[in-house]
């Protein structure tokens, strides 16, 4: 019986319409691993970032090539195929040297430390300005998990966030809801590395009696139990002291550009390293490894 | 299963790939390419467009459908894109109607707005829902307005064609209509 006289179906799509977001807030109360409904999705969605990903390499390669073609267009036919051909040796040479060196220095790190590190590709970066991660190419299927710090030779870019079966997301030091713990480096007073925008972060709770100043570095603070002790942060680039805030705000920059990082290091177990420790005592150290 | 339904069945899946062509398109491929500006936001583009032309009940529910779909690609939770989602998409409903444009230009003029829209709406809830609210970013923000301003305009044509030619709306129209007024009488 419809007293109101109004239509009743579309009065029950609007409540549902109306009641969708409102389930999804309730959702989100309660962590939910990835589930059986949500893999299928998540599968496409690895496959089509990793077949861009390819692409962009591709179009890369071919975009060099086409340029060094355009250059040697004035030379005499000769020196031009020569030259072409010279040229696109050594920006193939030059490639492979930077990538060469860069392999390096990873395999030295990655050989040097105590850690237990997994090598990944950086496949992908967020859809909004709101977030700040990245996609890298290795998954659970390679052993990672939620939490484990993703650092580079240089240092530390963020933790595993979301993972799935072939690619995880990484939150980077510098999304909003990222909070590691910290260590100004000369003082060892401890903070905490809060994100703040795209290219900075804040560190908090550092007493206004500490004697910081900007150019300071900051290493992680290892309580955390996500990235390994004294492995750098960033560096400090201006100090706000209010006089009614018994702590410091600092305003830091990381030392790793996330948005350049093509490689970086997924650390699956830290094996109590500890790089504060390292830089005091090189010597010993570094024997005890071998 | 007659001619039309699987005509309808197959755009549904159509834009649904398209959709994560696009998300993969943004997060792997852009990036990579061209860093000095910040990609389109294809998907916004796609649920504009889905809001304006395809006029139905079923529209909402299958933008929620896509909101999920963009979580597989971001770490944006799920209660924020169906808020935003519904903010935007009433909102594009509610102006619709209102202005006096056809065509293309109608389409930039309400990509803006939905892309203005979606920007406002995302900062409100996310100091309504979020745990930690998202900061101002006015640059940033307005960037991402301006080149999803820039890039609807050919992506109309495309998404036009591919909507045309998969399952015309017109036809769709006329399907459910006849549909419904099976079911009235």
């Amino acid at each position: 019986m419809n007293f109101l006289n109004f239509n009743l179906k579309k009065a029950f799509i609007l409540l549902i319409i109306i009641a969708m977001p409102l389930i999804s807030i309730n959702m989100e109360q309660k962590i939910v691993h990835d589930s059986w409904f949500n893999q299928p999705f998540t599968l496409l969605a690895q496959a089509v970032q990793n077949l861009f990903f390819d692409l962009s390499q591709g179009v890369r390669t071919t975009t060099a090539n086409y340029i060094n073609i355009i250059n040697v267009k004035a030379k005499n036919k000769e020196m031009q195929k020569e030259n072409d051909e010279l040229k696109t040796r050594l920006t193939v040479f030059t490639e492979n040297q930077n990538e060469l060196e860069r392999l390096r220095t990873l395999l030295d790190f990655q050989k040097n430390t105590k850690m237990e590190l997994i090598p990944a590709q950086v496949i992908g970066r967020n859809l909004v300005t709101d977030h700040n991660s990245i996609t890298i190419n290795k998954g659970t299927s390679h052993g990672l998990k939620s939490g484990q710090a993703v650092l580079t030779v240089s240092g530390a870019v963020g933790y595993i966030f979301k993972p799935g079966p072939k690619s995880s997301h990484v939150m980077l030091i510098t999304d909003r809801y990222s909070v590691v713990d910290a260590l100004i480096q000369k003082t060892r007073a401890h903070g905490l590395i809060e994100g703040k925008t795209k290219e900075s972060c804040v560190l908090q709770y550092v007493e206004r009696t500490e004697d910081v100043k900007d150019g300071d570095l900051i290493v992680t603070g290892g309580l955390d139990n996500i990235f390994p002790k004294g492995f750098p942060l960033g560096v400090i680039t201006n100090i706000e002291r209010k006089t009614k805030s018994a702590s410091l705000q600092i305003e830091v920059k990381p030392v790793v550009d996330a948005n350049k990082v093509e490689e970086v290091f997924v650390v699956k177990s830290t094996a109590s390293e500890n790089f504060l420790y390292e830089n005091e005592k090189p010597s010993n150290d570094k024997t005890s490894k071998k | 299963m007659n001619n039309k339904r699987l005509r309808f069945y197959f755009k549904i899946l159509f834009f649904t790939l398209l959709f994560f062509v696009a998300c993969g398109f943004e997060t792997s491929f852009w990036p990579n390419i061209i860093t000095f500006m910040p990609s389109p936001q294809i998907w916004l583009i796609i649920m504009i467009f889905l809001t304006l032309r395809w006029s139905s009940f079923f529209t909402i529910f299958y933008i929620y459908f896509l909101g999920f779909c963009l979580t597989r690609f971001t770490e944006v939770p799920l209660k924020m894109i169906w808020s935003t989602t519904l903010v935007m998409y009433s909102s594009l409903l509610f102006i619709k109607n209102r202005i006096q444009l056809t065509g293309a230009f109608s389409f930039i003029v309400l990509t803006l707005f939905g892309s203005i829209v979606f920007e406002m709406s995302y900062y409100y809830f996310s100091d309504l829902l979020e745990a930690i609210p998202t900061s101002l970013m006015l640059i940033d923000r307005l960037m991402q307005i301006l080149v999803n301003f820039v890039f609807c305009y050919p992506l109309y044509f495309t998404l036009e064609k591919l909507d045309t030619l998969l399952f015309d709306e017109n036809e769709w129209k006329h399907s459910t209509k006849g549909h419904h007024e099976a079911h009235h009488e």
